[in-house]
């Protein structure tokens, strides 16, 4: 008598695109052991300012829609307190006070192990959260359909190459759109900046349509990499949309999706280590939204001095933050197939590992960049250039509190 | 059936068409494809009843079963309504081919009862209303234990408050530390809000109600620090989504809800039941429930069999329509005539566990598969060490030396799958899988049979698989992780071995004892010269973080306690690589992040005093010490699967709504002498802790009367008899019973409910009438000897 193989598991995986599928791209060594392993990160921090962020400008759409517009904007920012603990705001503040917005944020962030790393990354986080409440709210909030969208669907997984056999034949994909705007960004006053930007990035857009807005909780990404290579994550963000916008097409009556734009945030308030960072980036040309020669933007910028804050224009400053991206069945079809070979690749390791029982010898560290290498637990131990260089520094890494 | 190119049989064909407007209770022994009647059931609703999979929902017991599900409406279900669309257009009225492209078959709302009342909640939460945090078991104990207070009871009443604890500890002592306590008031505190206790009624006159008073007190500030903090439990959850679905305000997503399919129903608690009853009352959705009751195994948990038992009165009564209708599946897809006939045999072979099974009683389960000539098969020896060293050799023909061959005993030879097979067709379950036995009275752990088990396959080139056999403080591994850990926040010195911080500390001896081990280790480690990783030396990290914590020389004025972990794993090479590790790391470390959540100083270690020396000693209270003590359960569903050269040992629990073509169950390793402490777990004298709490709260809960009718002995009785049931009808090809010869003797005093001993203390594996002289061993045993 032969004994029967046991019937492995059938389970369709699932991937979130920006918890697994932009982790992944950061560094495949690093997913296994924080998203596979489910191992927490010593810090944070960078999860911490993102979903704050993501919060105040999801609280402050909702008061707004609940209020119907009788608090006009720029709300008020009662600053937080230069000693002490974080604590509640102040009983007589109004509730769309920014503080009184971030304080429930804050808490529940702290009840799920989260909290800004220093008292500086927390009041930079406000001073980002205010200026994009009251520089985004007027033209972003009239425009919003829907807010917090989840959206899952269904693809193929592509062979896995090798004789290797995926675990299903399909995965699931899910996310969760940050805002949904549709007709209302045509019938949208001249002015509004949203539609002025999606309209000057494409005039002849007409009809019935709705529009993916994204919020990052970084600064504008550089085009190319130090190296003179592409940055990858110029790429992803764009990618990003396109997805949405095809898990977006899943819906019931979801209007189609003519456009995206991604929001970074930090634009609106950039702090001193942004400056130094553009600075380098216009020296090297990486970057796509540069000051005019000679305009005020320009001399803000060079004759800025560390320690301080540039002074930006606020219609630069939204240039930098907005950026438009196309959506049509092409390009849809070209990122969902992007995301696809990176499922398939994770699959790929997922069996691999399973057979060979080893993690070192499946995952390999992937990370193009410092900062992320700096920020790694896994530093130590990483056979990657980068993360010896990360790993080498005296003290263990510390985050930039300047976020 | 496997899968959906297999016709169902009647059976299953009838609990899919079933009509949707009265209430389908489904009774499904092991093996009848219960999951998928399910699925194709929520497909039918959807295809014929033309409900969008929206306002459906589905849930089960598990994370990991609810993912097995939402797969298989996937995998299922998008072929069929491809196929559909793709038809004519002529064969499909342009309103159904409509409704078919919008289905999306990924919006089932499928899951756990408990992650969709969060999802829903948290989806339905107002402008200012702050996102509810979810706590999991490991922070929501140490809440209970410091926001209740339950120390400050303990010590304003003593023993009597600890002697009315001992009534619900599973041996019937007083629990001794802090840890044991809050374990036991827990399951207190998670029934008064499952059962709906009525705290009043709790705290009238009669036995310990000091002890009760203090048990309401703590229950009370436990409740009040959750709601001040919007934070919940998951019995909390429950609550608060009840509270929800029958108050005016039915979350957006279960407006429409046309369909409600429930599987497992037979381990629903009475909290859970009202929800459900309630979303069906509200809705007027169609109800489907599946489940076994021969199958319930979590009454610890609040699962409450009578109301499986008894739905078709309490649903009619609650939904006040047409009576609900009753359907037996019964048709064994997974088991051999032998395999199903002893399981068969088992459950009908105590005439006192009738009555606590559904009404009108169930068919007996038909076997399917052919027979494959292995009949049900035995082992028992000596001792555990001399089975262990037999059963090692027996799996080592099977997988490892080309099959054991036939012989007198089994005349048909037995082997693994010439291409695919491996120890991972093969698992090992047991009512406990734990390696070493408690210590006592000082005396070190004795081993257990897994240990001699694991000991004699590493010595045939075989490894085990059993994450849960050791608590997390014994393995190597984490002893060295956690000793250099130990090290970095409060160095040891010749003259203070045990570091200068914590000896001050009120921590238990078991905790106190492991962390000498762990230092232990550590030590022996670092006087082993460790060489540099990655360039960096391991002298160099432990001195930084000594500077740190002994000297308040740093930087940064502040550090996370897991950077302290992690800057130790270049040192532990098991840790980065080996995925069975992976499930070690990941549970001590999620002790740091979540101790990050109630802990004083969050997990972090401050630089300056006097906030250093408390910052350390919060990390050693609130993350080491409950390592040590034994607090942290390993999460092994982290691991996307089991290697397969591997041999599985697992709990019995554990092993619910699994499958294996070979099946080896502990039924009598420990079991070599008739010890009293032993007899709950085979042949109880005496309720168990958790019947005799069913019956204390009977009198304040609206359940209380129907669990009562039957004893609380009875009652514990029927749970080891489920427990058994399940795991003789998980194999698919062969099932051994595995144990020590003297529960097997004629005139044994062992008596065991696993090798068919009744209530009554009747034994059918000894003819009747008896036979003189009596034999050496049992002579009706439904099992051959190896």
């Amino acid at each position: 008598m032969e004994l029967s193989v046991k019937r492995p598991d059938r389970i369709v995986p699932e991937y979130s695109l920006t918890g697994d599928l932009l982790s992944y791209e950061r560094c495949a060594l690093q997913y296994r052991y924080y998203n596979g392993s489910a191992l927490p990160p010593s810090r944070p921090v960078q999860m911490w300012y993102g979903e704050f962020i993501h919060g105040m400008l999801e609280a402050a759409f909702r008061l707004w829609q609940q209020l119907k517009g009788v608090q006009p904007f720029p709300w008020p920012f009662t600053p937080i307190p230069e000693a002490g603990p974080p604590e509640p705001p102040p009983a007589n503040l109004p509730a769309h006070d920014i503080r009184v917005l971030g304080w429930p944020i804050e808490v529940a962030l702290m009840h799920g192990g989260k909290r800004a790393r220093s008292r500086r990354a927390r009041e930079s986080a406000y001073r980002r959260a205010e200026a994009a409440v009251n520089l985004l709210g007027p033209h972003l909030f009239p425009l919003i359909s829907d807010a917090e969208q989840k959206v899952i669907g269904t693809r193929a997984i592509p062979a896995l190459g090798k004789g290797l056999k995926s675990r299903s034949d399909h995965y699931a994909l899910h996310g969760v759109i940050d805002v949904l705007t549709h007709v209302e960004l045509a019938k949208a006053p001249a002015g509004n900046i949203i539609r002025d930007t999606v309209q000057a990035a494409f005039p002849k857009l007409e009809g019935t349509f709705e529009v993916i807005v994204d919020y990052k909780g970084s600064h504008r990404p550089s085009v190319t990499l130090p190296n003179g290579k592409p940055n990858p994550h110029w790429d992803l963000g764009a990618w990003q949309i396109q997805t949405y916008a095809w898990l977006r097409q899943r819906q019931p009556q979801a209007f189609p999706v003519a456009a995206g734009i991604l929001i970074y945030v930090n634009e609106l308030a950039p702090s001193g280590s942004d400056a130094q960072r553009l600075n380098a980036e216009i020296a090297k040309g990486r970057t796509d939204v540069v000051p005019v020669k000679g305009d005020d933007n320009y001399y803000a910028l060079r004759a800025w001095t560390p320690g301080t804050r540039p002074k930006l224009t606020e219609e630069f400053r939204f240039t930098r933050a907005l950026r438009v991206i196309r959506v049509n069945t092409e390009t849809v079809v070209q990122a969902t197939g992007a995301f696809d070979k990176i499922v398939s690749d994770i699959e790929r390791c997922v069996v691999t590992e399973a057979a060979n029982g080893s993690i070192g010898a499946t995952w390999m560290p992937s990370c193009i960049e410092e900062e992320t290498c700096a920020a790694c637990d896994f530093r130590f131990f990483c056979p990657s250039q980068l993360a010896a260089k990360a790993a080498d520094a005296s003290e263990p890494s510390a985050a930039d509190d300047d976020i | 059936m496997r899968g959906p190119k297999r016709k169902p049989n009647a059976q299953q064909e009838n609990c899919i068409t079933a009509v949707t407007g009265t209430p389908q209770l489904i009774v499904a022994g092991p093996g009848s494809g219960k999951t998928t009647v399910l699925v194709l059931r929520a497909l039918r609703h959807v295809l014929v009843d033309e409900i969008p999979p929206e306002n459906i929902v589905i849930t089960t017991f598990t994370r990991k079963a609810a993912k097995e599900i939402r797969t298989r409406l996937i995998e299922w279900g998008q072929p069929i309504i491809a196929e559909a669309l793709a038809e004519k257009a002529s064969k499909l009225t342009a309103k159904y081919r409509a409704f078919l492209e919008s289905v999306d078959i990924n919006r089932f709302l499928t899951g756990t009862l408990d992650s969709l009342c969060e999802e829903i909640l948290a989806d339905e939460r107002g402008p200012n209303e702050r996102q509810p945090t979810v706590i999991e078991a490991f922070a929501a104990n140490q809440m209970l234990s410091r926001r209740g207070d339950i120390w400050a009871e303990s010590e304003k009443l003593g023993d009597k408050f600890k002697d009315y604890l001992s009534r619900y500890t599973l041996t019937g002592d007083p629990p001794l530390t802090l840890g044991d306590m809050t374990r036991v008031v827990r399951t207190l505190v998670d029934r008064f809000i499952q059962d709906e206790v009525d705290i009043k009624k709790y705290i009238g006159p009669g036995q310990f109600l000091p002890a009760r008073k203090a048990v309401a007190n703590i229950f009370e500030r436990y409740c009040k620090y959750l709601a001040e903090t919007n934070q919940m439990d998951f019995a909390v959850l429950e609550r608060v989504f009840t509270q929800r679905i029958e108050s005016d305000a039915i979350p957006e997503k279960l407006v429409k809800l046309r369909a409600i399919l429930i599987d497992e129903y037979q381990d629903t608690n009475p909290l859970q039941e009202r929800i459900y009853l309630s979303l069906a009352k509200a809705s007027k959705a169609s109800v489907t429930v599946v489940g076994d009751d021969d199958q319930s195994l979590y009454r610890f948990r609040g699962a409450t069999i009578e109301l499986f038992r008894d739905f078709v009165k309490r649903a009619q009564v609650a939904l006040g329509g047409p009576k609900p209708d009753i359907r037996y599946l019964v048709a064994n897809y997974r088991s051999t005539p032998a395999i199903v006939e002893f399981f068969n045999a088992f459950v009908r072979n105590d005439p006192d566990f009738v009555p606590a099974r559904i009404h009108p009683p169930k068919p007996s389960i038909a076997h399917t598969q052919p027979h494959n000539g292995i009949p049900v098969l035995g082992m028992f020896r000596d001792s555990a060490e001399e089975l262990a060293h037999d059963l090692a050799e027996f799996l080592h023909k099977v997988f490892r030396a080309g099959g054991r061959p036939a012989d007198k005993q089994i005349p048909e030879p037995i082997r693994a799958n010439e291409k695919d097979g491996d120890l991972g067709d093969a698992v090992l379950l047991a009512s406990t899988v734990n390696e070493f036995k408690r210590p006592f009275m000082g005396q070190p752990a004795k081993p257990r049979f897994p240990t001699f088990l694991r000991d004699e396959m590493q010595n045939r080139g075989m490894a085990c698989f059993n994450p849960r056999g050791r608590a997390l403080r014994d393995i190597p591994e984490v002893q060295l992780l956690l000793g250099l850990v130990l090290e970095a926040i409060d160095p040891s010195t010749a003259t203070a071995p045990d570091g200068v911080v914590i000896p001050g500390m009120a921590v238990t001896n078991i905790a106190r004892q492991a962390f000498r081990a762990w230092r232990a280790s550590a030590r022996n480690f670092t006087n082993s010269k460790p060489k540099k990783v990655n360039g960096i030396a391991f002298g160099g990290v432990l001195d930084r973080w000594q500077m740190l914590t002994r000297d308040g020389k740093s930087a940064a004025t502040e550090w996370p306690v897991l950077d302290v972990f992690y800057s130790f794993l270049p040192w532990v090479a098991r840790f980065q690589n080996d995925p069975e590790c992976q499930v070690y790391l990941e549970a001590i470390s999620r002790s740091a992040a979540q101790a990050a959540t109630f802990s004083a100083y969050r997990s972090l270690l401050l630089r300056d005093n006097p906030h250093r020396q408390r910052s350390i000693q919060g990390v050693v209270r609130d993350v080491l010490a409950p390592v040590a003590d034994d607090l942290i359960e390993v999460d092994e569903d982290i691991m996307p699967s089991v290697p397969r050269d591997r041999f599985n040992l697992m709990t019995i629990h554990q092993a619910k709504g699994l499958e294996f073509p070979l099946v080896i169950v502990d039924v009598a390793s420990d079991f070599s002498t008739n010890h009293a402490k032993q007899r709950f777990r085979r042949f109880p004298d005496k309720p168990s802790a958790v019947a005799v709490m069913e019956d204390d709260l009977a009198a304040a809960t609206p359940i209380g009367s129907l669990r009562t009718p039957r004893t609380a002995l009875q009652r514990s009785f029927e749970d080891i008899i489920r427990l058994y049931y399940v795991s003789y009808s998980r194999p698919q090809n062969i099932l051994m019973l595995v144990g020590c010869i003297p529960s097997l003797r004629y005139k044994t005093t062992i008596k065991n409910v696993a090798t068919f001993w009744t209530a009554g203390q009747n034994w059918t594996w000894r003819k009747t009438p008896p036979v003189r002289p009596p034999p050496t061993l049992a002579d009706n045993l439904p099992i051959t000897l190896l």
